[in-house]
């Protein structure tokens, strides 16, 4: 310590040791910072678009749980649903996932996923276990958006489906719903989508969609009509039972189909077409053609009914339009009127050259007027006849009848009256009846109980005498014992004659059993007449030729 | 020096917080505070035992719905099963999944029960006066406060299980009143530990040879 | 008897836990001090307290944010799938009715946690740039006061539990959250070992070290 220190020794430099340890451990959260903040980039970038949707309902929609679902495949979920601010709706917020971004277009649809019955299927049975989902119908818009409004039902027909949409005009809904389907040919070719009544009330528009491939062959002719259920219709023709298949029994169905011979020009988009009641009447020919004429009857006209055949020998040329009863005071008649129009391309009449001279014209033409007149100088006739006789259907047959009185076209009344001929089979039966009275006030049972009574009392007289001529034949001997055993040979043949089985008895019996037996058959005639008069013009059923 | 001398025997106070020691007002009733970092100053933890003891008392009370009442309800559309702590570890074991068993019947059963009793014995020893087993029981407290968080085991499990499992249809977890009553005991266990004063468990010792040399 | 004076000699200090008086030794970096008598934890000094803690606990933090941000696992079953957050389930619990479970939960997998990390770090941060005020001491005691309710690790093994649970019946998708708290209770394990509970006062008395 004696040495002493030179002043200008340096210091010695203190090095802080902890330097060197203090970068190693803030690696630690560095290295926390950078995986956070890539985990955050990553799910910022990774998320879909945000969107709200309208409902009427929270129905169903559970935040945090319900899915969005495109093809059933998860694209988001429901992330809030909060009440509007008027109540009036639920908004729904959701989030989706980024690659449902271009999905979310102007006509993209949402709508509420449950179990439903519609149309013949059952859908979405798997929201009865697993909850409501939100399904999703990407549109065709190109435009992005984020706002909607869902639907209340799932759409009946979603965009990807191609096909077209057309409108049919109906009188009533009868069984047709939305899902109702369309048929063609009885194949199912496109459903009904919606309906609802036009401004006024009057009527019903119908929205069906029609896919393809099926669309193509609906034309501006098609005719549209309504197939629910069974058609059952009872006619001249017989029964006809017509359905186009058990699902359209059961849901009720549309049919369509293009009459024969019709231009062929599909129909655009959104053609509007007339909704038929029956298959029959939406592919009758349009009557624009039709003739009308007036016929006047006297018998009853029951079982006529509108829309009966006018039948021209088994081909049909027309029908009936219209009954009704007319009063004529002149002759205190009451006569019943029916309108028949006739079409007057079944008429085609061809002459000798093969050529239809009378197309196209009708009644107001003097050839056509003069070409009725000679068919009924012929003797043609209007006739009510019976076409079905398990209903009892009439119809109303033209055809010639030479013995028809004096019969003229009316041309003067509008429309023009053609003769009548009264039906045959009424003549028949009244004059049958008549006849089955008659025999009928046969006092028959009278006259037989007469001649048994004296019958009766001949053979007690013819007994008496034989006792008498006992007596006689103890008296008398000889000639008078001689004319005694011929009177009684007399009086032996006499009631041999009279006996139960003498011819003479016989004969008067098997006369009344005849007598009896024939007003018999001619009763049966008369009922069986009754129940089969075609018994006349074909014979008994059992003896058909 | 004598050999063993506590801060109360020297009137001195000992900062929980900082360590710093001070000396004691002469009053002891009056409220002091730490020169150094201003926290309460208390000899001893206030009403030690008495607070110790109420807080065991009503966890003793809870700890019977906790383990009669259902804790965990699982419904699925063939099944419906109410499950108490105790048969949820059943179920577990039958199913073979023992260690898992093993854990929760641990967990739930066994260190609730444990460490009532454990804070029971020592603080009836701590009210005697015992000078019994004193480095034992000081251990068995260090254990008792370590191991009573561990309990709240089947707490985050039922948590986590009613949030996932919620498949109508599927199967779906539902809490039981036993949770609450359960979450009670573990609150309630773990108070009493903290209201517990371990120093009182040495106390006994210097007092008494203070006593002998006094 | 010691001294009059209002503050003993600063060699002494009374174990917490058995109240015996004794001589406070320094320690060098790494060592611990404990009681004679009853062999508790007295004093400890870890290398770089200040900054490992502050380093773990900073990264606790980011890790807390990810581990309550992101879902904690998956559960598929029958095509069905259902995630949780940790606040979802808490939030859930409370909407079954069982609000003072819900509660519980809540303070002790999420609130006390992410007070204890926030109060060190407004206590340490200033430290570290050498700053020093009143406020700390009072963020410090609310440290003291929340650690021994902070049970992440409890909520880890938890999860652990359900996810053998659930493997049974369904598949099990472990989120990001699971690895995040799984990491989170690491750091905080090692954020503890760093953690001086002197601190505060070895910094402003360096004649206590």
């Amino acid at each position: 310590m004696t040495d002493p220190l030179p002043p200008s020794l340096p210091t010695a430099v203190v090095e802080r040791p902890r330097r060197f340890r203090v970068p190693l451990v803030w690696i630690i959260p560095l290295v926390a910072a950078l995986i956070g903040l890539f985990l955050a980039v990553r799910g910022y970038y990774e998320q879909g678009p945000v969107i709200t949707i309208q409902f009427d309902t929270g129905a169903g929609l559970e935040p945090g749980k319900t899915r969005i679902k495109y093809r059933d495949v998860d694209v988001g979920q429901i992330t809030a649903v909060a009440l509007a601010e008027d109540g009036s709706h639920v908004i729904a917020t959701a989030q989706l996932a980024r690659q449902a971004s271009r999905l979310l277009v102007d006509d993209t649809r949402f709508w509420v996923v449950s179990a439903r019955v519609s149309g013949g299927s059952i859908s979405g049975l798997d929201t009865l276990l697993a909850g409501a989902h939100v399904g999703m119908d990407v549109g065709k818009s190109v435009e992005p958006r984020r706002e909607f409004v869902a639907l209340r039902e799932a759409p009946v027909v979603s965009f990807d489906v191609p096909g077209r949409s057309f409108s049919l005009e109906a009188d009533s809904l009868g069984s047709i719903g939305v899902g109702t389907p369309v048929f063609y040919r009885r194949i199912q070719a496109g459903q009904v989508t919606g309906y609802k009544l036009d401004e006024q009330g009057k009527h019903l528009d119908i929205q069906v969609f029609v896919q393809a491939p099926y669309d193509r062959f609906v034309t501006t002719n098609s005719r549209f009509w309504n197939a629910s259920g069974v058609d059952v219709k009872l006619s001249a023709e017989g029964v006809q039972v017509n359905t186009e298949s058990a699902t359209s029994i059961l849901t009720g169905g549309l049919a369509f189909q293009t009459p024969e011979g019709d231009a062929d020009e599909p129909a655009p988009k959104g053609h509007v077409f007339r909704l038929f009641r029956n298959r029959d009447e939406a592919l009758k020919q349009p009557n624009v053609n039709a003739h009308t004429y007036l016929l006047r009857f006297h018998e009853s006209v029951r079982g006529l009914s509108v829309g009966a055949a006018v039948d021209f020998r088994g081909i049909q040329v027309g029908e009936v339009t219209a009954i009704h009863p007319a009063f004529h005071a002149r002759g205190a008649d009451l006569e019943l009127l029916v309108e028949v129009a006739i079409f007057p391309n079944r008429l085609q009449a061809r002459n000798e050259q093969g050529k239809t001279p009378y197309a196209g014209k009708d009644f107001r033409d003097k050839d056509f007027r003069a070409f009725i007149d000679r068919l009924i100088a012929s003797g043609m006739r209007a006739q009510l006849r019976n076409g079905n006789l398990v209903t009892g259907q009439l119809y109303v047959a033209l055809d010639f009848f030479p013995a028809a009185g004096s019969g003229r076209a009316d041309w003067t009344q509008n429309p023009p009256q053609l003769p009548t001929q009264r039906g045959s089979l009424e003549e028949l039966q009244t004059t049958l009846l008549r006849v089955v009275e008659r025999i009928d006030k046969l006092p028959l049972d009278a006259i037989g109980k007469d001649t048994q009574k004296a019958i009766a009392s001949l053979g007690r007289t013819l007994d008496e005498v034989e006792a008498l001529v006992k007596r006689l034949d103890g008296l008398a001997n000889g000639d008078v014992r001689d004319t005694i055993i011929e009177a009684r040979g007399a009086i032996a043949d006499t009631r041999k004659l009279l006996s139960s089985d003498a011819p003479l008895q016989q004969d008067l019996r098997a006369s009344l059993q005849e007598l009896s037996r024939a007003a018999q058959a001619l009763r049966h005639l008369a009922d069986s007449l009754d129940r089969h008069p075609e018994a006349l013009l074909r014979g008994k059923p059992e003896d058909k030729p | 020096m004598k050999p063993a001398l506590t801060a109360r025997q020297a009137g001195l106070l000992s900062c929980h917080v900082c360590g710093q020691l001070a000396q004691a007002p002469l009053d002891a009733n009056q409220r002091s505070r730490c020169p150094r970092c201003a926290a309460p100053l208390h000899q001893r933890k206030p009403a030690s035992i008495n607070t110790t003891w109420a807080l065991l008392v009503a966890a003793a009370l809870l700890y019977l719905p906790a383990n009669l009442l259902p804790i965990m309800v699982t419904s699925s559309p063939v099944n419906h099963q109410v499950d108490t702590i105790m048969s949820g570890v059943i179920f577990l074991w039958r199913d073979g999944q023992w260690p898992l068993a093993l854990v929760v019947f641990f967990a739930s059963v066994v260190v609730p029960l444990l460490k009532i009793l454990a804070l029971v014995y020592l603080t009836a020893s701590v009210q005697m006066r015992s000078r019994h087993r004193v480095m034992q029981r000081a251990r068995l407290y260090r254990v008792v406060e370590f191991v009573g968080r561990w309990s709240m085991l089947d707490i985050y499990v039922i948590t986590l299980l009613v949030a996932l499992v919620q498949f109508r249809g599927l199967a779906t977890v539902d809490a039981g009143p036993a949770a609450v009553a359960f979450g009670a005991v573990i609150v309630l266990t773990m108070f009493a530990a903290l209201t517990f004063d371990p120093r009182l468990i040495w106390d006994p010792l210097t007092d008494s040879e203070t006593a002998d040399h006094d | 008897m010691p001294a009059d004076s209002p503050n003993p000699p600063a060699p002494l200090v009374a174990c917490h836990e058995c109240d015996l008086l004794q001589h406070d030794v320094p320690i060098a970096p790494g060592e611990t001090a404990r009681c004679v008598r009853c062999g508790a934890e007295l004093a400890r000094n870890p290398p770089d307290s200040l900054d490992r803690t502050l380093a773990y606990t900073l990264t606790a933090a980011i890790l807390y944010v990810l581990a309550n941000a992101f879902p904690l696992i998956g559960l598929e079953l029958q095509g069905r799938y259902a995630e949780v957050t940790l606040f979802a389930a808490v939030r859930n619990l409370w909407h079954i009715g069982m609000q003072p479970v819900s509660a519980l939960v809540f303070v002790t997998a999420q609130l006390f946690p992410l007070l204890e990390m926030l109060m060190i770090l407004l206590v340490l941060v200033p430290l570290r740039l050498g700053r020093r005020s009143p406020r700390l001491v009072a963020f410090f005691r609310l440290v003291l006061s929340v650690r021994p309710w902070g049970m992440m690790e409890v909520f880890l093994l938890g999860m652990l539990v359900s996810l053998v649970k659930l493997a049974h019946s369904g598949s099990v998708i472990l989120g990001t959250a699971f690895w995040a708290t799984a990491a989170l209770i690491l750091i905080l394990t090692l954020a503890g070992r760093a953690f001086d509970r002197r601190v505060l006062w070895r910094m402003s008395h360096p004649e206590d070290a």
